[in-house]
């Protein structure tokens, strides 16, 4: 079967786009803000310390803790971002 | 493809059922993974860095650490993939790894036989409960009624029984005492396609003089379910020929919006990226190699493109996929493609079916006219015992419209495909695969006219004028109904009698066809119940000779076995049969509309989602539809697009574009717009509309304006069908 969803009553789209499929879009919003954001200041920080350290092509953050702040720190706040559910199931 | 006993064929076809739907194998693994993840932006991006890090002089910083996200990202999808292709290799070990008892020439008996060894040419016997291994020919049955019951709902969603018969011959062989296996045959299908809904072969026993045509209603397809009834089958197509298979593989891989809009960011920020190393560069002046500090700082600010976004965003869609199986207000939802739980967030238009959808699916038999007389629900006590005293008169004797009201009453039971069961406690219940008949047989059941017994052919029916002895039918000739044909035919030799009739019922415009008188009675009192919102279905008779009848048996074998014969050919001889029949009567049968749907509706409205409604029904009941479920406002208007003349096409598609009204338009209408090659202008002009009801509208159109919607008009698209759910764009 090629459905993407499958529903048993009509009134239940009303559910699942206005409920699911909004919170779905507004997250996967903010979780793309979120991480272009924090790109961005790594580069920012980056650029400033070449900028005023004579322009000298060094990274400014020890590699290691770069790889680990990419990989291991960054997922929980993702998860923080979008499990949270102040309100789970009620007031629609 | 030609099939003899014994396992032969012609071609020959040694390929065995094994399915393998596996996507990759030990080999081809890791390469195909990492051409589908490069063709990426993203990870294109970074696998660059990577090999530039490989030159010395461009490096900063240790090489793990950029190798190392890289990998780690990579990973994780290789572990996603590898699950997803060790559960369909499970699911497939399991179907391979299921018995049957199939005929082995070597020994002479029925032993159990794994599903991956069965070949084309095998007999298996199935019985109740298992699961259909590959696309199978029904032969016989074990009981000697000759038919058994399907779940197609693994192929095709429809959760209702359907029945399939055995062929004629070889069921009366098996009755007769003979054994299967000593079954002498030749039978010619036709070559393996997708069509779930197709198959024309024939069969021919050794001792016939003539073969016997094969159609939709012999087969049972792989993967569907054997509800009641053990049968013998001939198995057809296997492994990768079966219709379920054929359809399998053209399955395309979708992705939500986003994931295209982040593309076109990423590229953004690369750019962003490009200017702000050549601009710390410039800043460096331009000495000698100065690309090599381009290239350095490019490497240092690569952070700017957010590398593990897509994994990110992947943990976040499988979170709400999650939520969306397990909310409970809306139980039973299941969400198969988890990355699309984004794109119904961004829906601008909703098409959906009306039949099972915005329907409940469940019919109440509301009105019966006979043209002369109508009889509403509260009359209907009044209509049972007008039946029955009526029916005390015999013969002549009877009024005309007293006569009508009876015929009409018989056809209501004798012209269906309705069969009664008892289920597991022994309570009586009627079994179709439409619920529109089990509202008429229900209906006549109540008016005194009861169905017994029904087998293959033969039909037992108590009514009122003979008390409580049983009449009992022949049937000659079974014409199942169609979208196609819009009709449904039966004949019937009247044992008391011995005299033959003929029953059809239909659409109305199909019928006023055949009528011989009354025509425009037809559609008139079909168009006032359709005015109130009723599925209409208008019946016919005929009392036909003997002589006219074997004449045309003649002509009908001849057609149906010739080598090409076509659907249109086979139609057009039935059709034959079909001249100068007496219109008896239109029933009105209500689909009761789901709960909640006015909210519904108008809350997709207030959203500013446009809801298009694709319908088989009238315009006429499309309309009533439209005002009980809240598509058109009381303070909106109908505009209609019933004329197939080119210039007045023209010129209501250019009027659309500046109204807002409720479009009804017909489907004859839309077979026009696509004939002219207007679609684009059509769809790019209503595209503005919040409600449009697409009436009488063949299944071919329905898929052919979604597709028509998805590339003409500018939004996320979404089609709901029989209680399945589609997502485009």
């Amino acid at each position: 079967m090629s459905s993407d969803f499958s529903i048993l009553k009509f009134k239940y789209v009303k559910d699942l786009l206005f409920w699911h499929g909004r919170r779905a879009t507004l997250s996967t919003a903010y979780v793309t803000l979120f991480v272009m954001h924090r790109g961005f200041i790594i580069a920012m920080i980056q650029f400033c310390f070449s900028l005023l350290f004579y322009l000298v092509a060094m990274s400014f953050y020890n590699p290691f803790l770069i790889m680990a702040y990419t990989i291991v720190y960054l997922v929980l706040p993702v998860i923080v971002l979008v499990g949270n559910t102040s309100n789970p199931s009620g007031d629609r | 493809m030609i099939i003899y006993n014994g396992r032969r064929t012609v071609p020959n076809r040694p390929n065995t059922n094994y399915l393998n739907n596996k996507k990759y194998n030990f080999l081809t693994f890791v390469p195909i993974i990492l051409i589908n993840q490069f063709s990426f932006f993203f990870n294109l991006y970074f696998l660059a860095l990577c090999l530039i890090q490989l030159i010395p002089i461009f490096q900063v910083g240790f090489f793990i650490t950029y190798v190392g996200p890289l990998a780690f990202v990579l990973g994780l999808t290789m572990v996603k993939e590898w699950w997803d292709d060790h559960k369909r290799y499970k699911r497939d070990k399991k179907y391979n790894e299921e018995h049957y008892m199939t005929y082995r020439p070597e020994s002479g008996l029925f032993e159990k036989l794994q599903s991956q060894y069965l070949r084309v040419g095998d007999i298996v016997l199935m019985s109740k409960g298992q699961r259909i291994p590959a696309d199978l020919i029904i032969l016989a049955t074990t009981l000697p009624n000759g038919d058994i019951y399907l779940k197609t709902d693994q192929l095709d969603g429809e959760t209702d029984w359907k029945v399939r018969e055995s062929v004629k011959t070889i069921q009366t062989f098996v009755n007769s005492g003979n054994k299967i296996e000593n079954l002498q045959f030749e039978a010619t299908v036709p070559r393996p396609t997708n069509k779930i809904y197709e198959f024309r072969a024939k069969i021919k026993i050794k001792g016939a003089d003539v073969a016997e045509p094969l159609r939709l209603q012999n087969t049972a397809w792989a993967s569907t379910t054997v509800a009641s009834g053990d049968f013998f089958g001939l198995v057809a197509f296997v492994g990768k020929d079966t219709r379920i298979q054929m359809n399998a593989n053209s399955a395309r891989v979708k992705f939500p919006i986003c994931d295209y809009e982040i593309n076109n960011i990423s590229k953004i920020l690369f750019v962003i990226c490009i200017g702000i190393s050549f601009f710390l560069t410039a800043l460096k002046s331009f000495g000698t190699h100065w690309y090599v500090n381009w290239i350095l700082f490019l490497v240092l600010l690569c952070c700017i493109i957010p590398q593990s976004l897509r994994t990110n965003l992947d943990v976040v869609k499988l979170i709400y996929a999650y939520r969306i199986n397990r909310d409970p207000l809306i139980q039973g939802t299941i969400c198969r493609n988890s990355q699309m739980t984004e794109d119904l967030g961004r829906i601008s238009f909703l098409l959906s079916d009306k039949t099972g959808t915005l329907t409940q699916n469940e019919m109440i038999f509301k009105k019966i006219t006979t043209g002369l007389l109508q009889f509403t629900e509260e009359e209907f006590a009044e209509l049972k015992n007008t039946i029955k005293t009526g029916s005390a008169i015999a013969g002549d004797k009877l009024n005309k419209k007293i006569q009508d009201l009876n015929m009409l009453m018989y056809s209501l039971v004798l012209c269906n495909n309705v069969t009664p069961c008892f289920d597991n406690s022994g309570v009586r219940f009627l079994q179709s695969s439409s619920p529109d008949e089990i509202a008429l047989v229900d209906f006549a059941e109540k008016m005194g006219f009861f169905m017994e017994k029904r087998e293959r052919e033969r039909m037992f029916v108590k009514e009122p004028s003979t008390g409580d002895s049983i009449n009992q039918y022949t049937i000659l000739e079974n014409f199942p109904f169609s979208s196609a044909r819009k009709r449904m035919g039966i004949l019937l030799r009247i044992e008391k009698t011995g005299k033959l009739i003929y029953f059809l019922k239909g659409a109305d415009t199909v019928i006023k066809e055949k009528v011989e008188r009354n025509a425009d009675v037809v559609v008139e009192e079909a168009d006032n119940l359709a005015k109130e919102g009723l599925r209409t279905l208008a019946f016919c008779y005929k009392f036909v000779e003997e002589a006219e009848y074997t004449a045309w048996k003649q002509k009908y074998q001849a057609v149906t076995t010739a080598i090409n014969c076509t659907e249109e050919d086979e139609d057009a001889v039935v059709s034959e049969l079909e001249r100068g029949m007496r219109f008896i009567g239109i029933s009105g049968v209500e689909d009761l509309l789901q709960d909640n749907i006015r909210e519904t509706i108008e809350s997709l409205r207030e959203a500013s989602i446009k809801v298009w409604v694709l319908t088989g029904d009238k315009v006429e009941t499309a309309k009533c539809i439209a005002k009980a479920t809240g598509l058109k406002h009381k303070s909106e208007n109908f505009f209609e697009m019933l004329d197939e003349d080119q210039f007045r096409i023209e010129s209501q598609i250019t009027q659309l574009a500046a109204r807002k009204e409720v479009l009804v338009i017909q489907g004859n209408v839309l077979a026009k717009i696509y004939e002219f090659g207007l679609e684009r202008t059509f769809f790019s002009s209503v595209s503005h509309l919040n409600a449009i009801m697409f009436c009488r509208c063949s299944p071919t159109q329905k898929a052919q304006v979604v597709k028509s919607v998805q590339t003409v008009c500018s939004g996320v698209v979404c089609a709901i069908g029989k209680q399945t759910r589609l997502l485009t764009r």
